[in-house]
């Protein structure tokens, strides 16, 4: 199964850059937002490859088909379509910094040395409730207080949108 | 070869850079936010790779995905919420024309 | 250890790994994809049948013995239409639209479990997977509606997506509820904990799950944005062909893949001994499916507004209600016991009876009458129609007699009785009639008669002005001709017709004619 791993692996890392340099360089917005769907949902492939189901899932639920749909709203409702995409005043000083950061990031994975743990995870989402929810080292907390943030900004947005 | 933990790493640092530049060089505001989706996207990519590769057995990697995932909603939401009210009143979503608050 | 997997080991003694994974999978993807276009096409056949046996009518029978073959015709009919992609329209977006739509209900039958065993995928997160895939469609609608440069498109597109968001959220909040109960996110888990079905524990979850997926689908009553007399068809307005066909398999297959998730989820998937399990799985699927076309053909569509408000005002906090519920009966009672049914319909009740004081009709206040009493016997009343011999008229095998004064095509004239007076010529309003005599010997002979049947009015004053009872109107009605100079009679054809006559302005002609069958009035105290 290694190899079907490898080859899944190396399609869907090819699909991400690809969406995401199409999302960043594309003139048409609609078709930068539809990429962006695309590069979602492959980044749900990559978490099935590392065995976190309930990620993918979540991935798939919770960008594709909630924050994908909101995007893709706002695209229609702040149309611009003469101008399209353009690419600021710091284009050159941004592709520095970001091909520096990338330089950076590589020369640090290459040269760590990971202490890789072979084993394979048993199912995850019953271990997964257990982490969020247990009472001595479950992140309850967290948990309610994300619960109130999104309350929060739900009703931030509403109030921000609605017609005076 | 085998796919190991490099692999992961190295992918999520080129998403990341790619929404870095996006996010730095572009003018339309709601490429911006996309480009900072993508930066969400590759921090989840590197935390799932460390949880599978580097300690399975704690759950707190996905648990801190679960709560990257949460932010990045609620931050999209407002977000585009401030968008499209600029565009209401200056008709324009183009970042280097929104600065009024600059001397 | 599901069939598929089965194979798989018993695959790996002979062939090497990679194929021996490989070749069940596309069996088992192919058998998948012709059970979902075979019942994609199964459920458009017992749409078209069972809504026409809803209104005493019967379906399409004309294709193929009982009409079996009329989805074969549509797919044909489909196919060989032409494409038209509007000119301004984005191609790229106008084409992958369908596409986006159709793969998404196609990915959600890789989790349905067919039988004991025959599951193509028994994900860990089974549920989860139909959801999130679920909520995907709705990127290809808003596709579809912005690549059609068309601005009504644009705007019914926006609509759905609104529509398909919003239900979405009391659908997954009555899932969750079956969750608590079943323990686990996968299917066929949640089929094996189904000592009862969830129905009889979860009334109101079901009965939130059903009107969500009805939402869901674009399904009558909430069909207001993609019917066809709606909105010029919504966001499918400029989609023909090939295209037009993946969107309307689409809604057959999500409506055939939501009914085998609600009949996993609340009827005990594949359970019951005494038939095979695939064929009780069919059965379920088809009664669900059934009270869908029962609702179609009784209820109004309701407006987008009043759709909207019955999302986030009545169904959303129903389901976390129901939610919070479940979660209480599951710490207060954890084995479930089966007399919860009181319990929870007798809250379900209430609960349906106060948020109805939401919805108020202007003028009376929460009605039941109209509201509960009145869709009670609305269904009641199509229900009955469902035994009754339908009146469908096998045209043209079946020809019914029109009423005894029709006014119909073509003047009947006697010769020997007409005496040339041109009182007809007088009288036509739109001057077809042409006459002309010579003398003969007792009287005016009639050499020319010319009647330009393309401009007839039918008023019958040609009848009525006529002193000598030459002229009658007749009772056929089937005279449609190929080309307009052949609807001019000449005096040989007038002779040479058929006599049957109508009783319009003859009242003694009356009681011979036969009794009137086409569009009869109805009797009195049906």
């Amino acid at each position: 199964m290694e190899i079907g791993i490898t080859i899944a692996f190396w399609v869907l890392a090819a699909v991400i850059i690809g969406a995401a340099l199409a999302v960043v360089l594309l003139r048409n917005i609609f078709h930068a937002a539809i990429f962006l769907v695309l590069c979602f949902f492959t980044v749900a492939g990559i978490f099935i490859i590392l065995s976190a189901d309930f990620l993918a899932g979540a991935q798939v639920l919770i960008y594709v088909g909630a924050i994908g749909v909101l995007i893709i709203f706002a695209i229609m409702l702040t149309r611009e379509t003469q101008r399209g995409n353009p690419s600021g005043r710091l284009r050159l000083p941004a592709l520095i910094v970001g091909l520096l950061f990338l330089i950076t990031m590589v020369a640090v994975v290459v040269s760590t040395n990971w202490n890789v743990v072979a084993e394979i995870p048993e199912p995850t989402i019953s271990s997964l409730a257990q982490a969020l929810f247990s009472k001595e080292n479950g992140f309850v907390l967290a948990f309610e207080i994300a619960a109130v943030l999104l309350l929060a900004a739900i009703i931030g947005a509403i109030v921000l949108v609605r017609e005076k | 070869m085998a796919v190991g933990l490099e692999h992961f790493l190295i992918l999520s640092a080129i998403l990341f850079s790619i929404g870095l530049y996006g996010a730095l060089a572009k003018r339309n505001a709601i490429v911006i936010l996309m480009s900072v989706e993508l930066m969400l996207n590759a921090v989840n990519i590197s935390l799932v790779a460390f949880w599978r590769y580097v300690a399975p057995a704690l759950m707190t990697g996905q648990v801190f995905v679960i709560f990257v995932m949460v932010l990045a909603a609620a931050e999209v939401v407002v977000g585009l919420a401030i968008i499209i009210s600029i565009y209401r009143s200056r008709e324009t979503v183009d970042v280097e024309q929104i600065d009024l608050m600059k001397w | 250890m599901t069939v598929l997997q089965q194979f798989e080991q018993w695959l790996l003694n002979y062939w090497p790994s990679w194929a021996a994974y490989l070749v069940p999978a596309l069996i088992a993807f192919l058998i998948i994809v012709v059970i979902v276009l075979v019942g994609a096409l199964l459920f458009i056949y017992f749409e078209r049948r069972f809504i026409g046996r809803f209104q005493i009518r019967q379906g399409p029978n004309r294709a193929g013995p009982l009409g079996i073959l009329q989805p074969v015709a549509d797919a044909i009919k489909v196919l060989i239409k032409e494409d038209i992609v509007p000119i301004k329209a984005d191609r790229w977006v106008h084409y992958w639209a369908p596409i986006i739509a159709f793969f998404p209900v196609l990915m959600i039958f890789a989790v349905i479990p067919w039988g004991q065993g025959a599951i193509f995928a028994d994900l860990n997160i089974g549920i989860l997977y139909v959801i999130a895939i679920g909520s995907v469609a709705a990127i290809g609608i808003f596709m579809a509606g912005w690549g059609s440069n068309n601005k009504f498109s644009l705007i019914a597109g926006m609509r759905t997506i609104a529509q398909m968001i919003s239900y979405e959220i009391p659908l997954v909040l009555s899932i969750v509820g079956v969750l608590i109960i079943a323990g686990s996110l996968s299917m066929v888990s949640i089929v094996e904990a189904q000592h009862v079905p969830f129905v009889l524990l979860q009334p109101l979850g079901f009965l939130i799950f059903f009107l969500a997926i009805a939402a869901e689908l674009n399904r009558s009553p909430f069909d207001l944005l993609e019917a066809e007399s709606e909105i010029v068809s919504g966001f499918h307005t400029e989609y023909s062909g090939m295209k037009f066909a993946l969107f309307y398999l689409s809604e057959y297959a999500h409506a055939f893949a939501m009914s085998a998730v609600a009949v996993t989820l609340f009827f005990g998937g594949w359970g019951w001994a005494l038939l095979p399990g695939p064929l009780w799985f069919f059965i379920k699927v088809f009664m669900l499916f059934a009270i869908f076309l029962w609702m179609r053909s009784t209820l109004p569509r309701i407006r987008v507004d009043q759709l909207m408000g019955f999302a986030w005002k009545f169904l959303f906090p129903l389901a976390l209600i129901n939610l919070f519920i479940t979660a209480a009966e599951a710490l207060i009672w954890p084995g479930f016991p089966w007399w919860l049914l009181f319990l929870n319909l007798a809250i379900a009740a209430l609960l349906i009876v106060l948020w109805s004081g939401l919805f108020p009709v202007p003028g009376e206040g929460v009605s039941f009458n109209r509201y509960g009493r009145g869709i009670a016997k609305g269904m009641a009343l199509t229900f009955r129609h469902l035994f009754r011999h339908p009146i469908t008229v096998q045209y043209p095998e079946q020809k019914l007699t029109p009423a005894p004064r029709f006014r119909g095509y073509q003047l009947i004239w006697y010769e020997d009785q007409c005496n040339g007076c041109r009182a007809c010529v007088r009288a036509c309003p739109v001057s077809i009639i042409d006459i002309e005599t010579q003398k003969g010997e007792k009287g005016l002979v009639v050499e020319k008669l010319e009647v330009d049947f393309g401009r007839c009015l039918f008023c019958g004053l040609c009848v009525e002005a006529c002193p000598v009872q030459a002229l009658f109107m007749s009772r056929d009605y089937e005279k449609a001709t190929y080309r307009r100079e052949s609807l001019v009679m000449n005096k040989e054809q007038f002779i040479a017709a058929e006599k049957r006559r109508s009783a319009y302005a003859y009242p003694d002609l009356e009681a011979e004619m036969p009794p009137q069958t086409l569009l009869a009035p109805p009797k009195e105290g049906r």
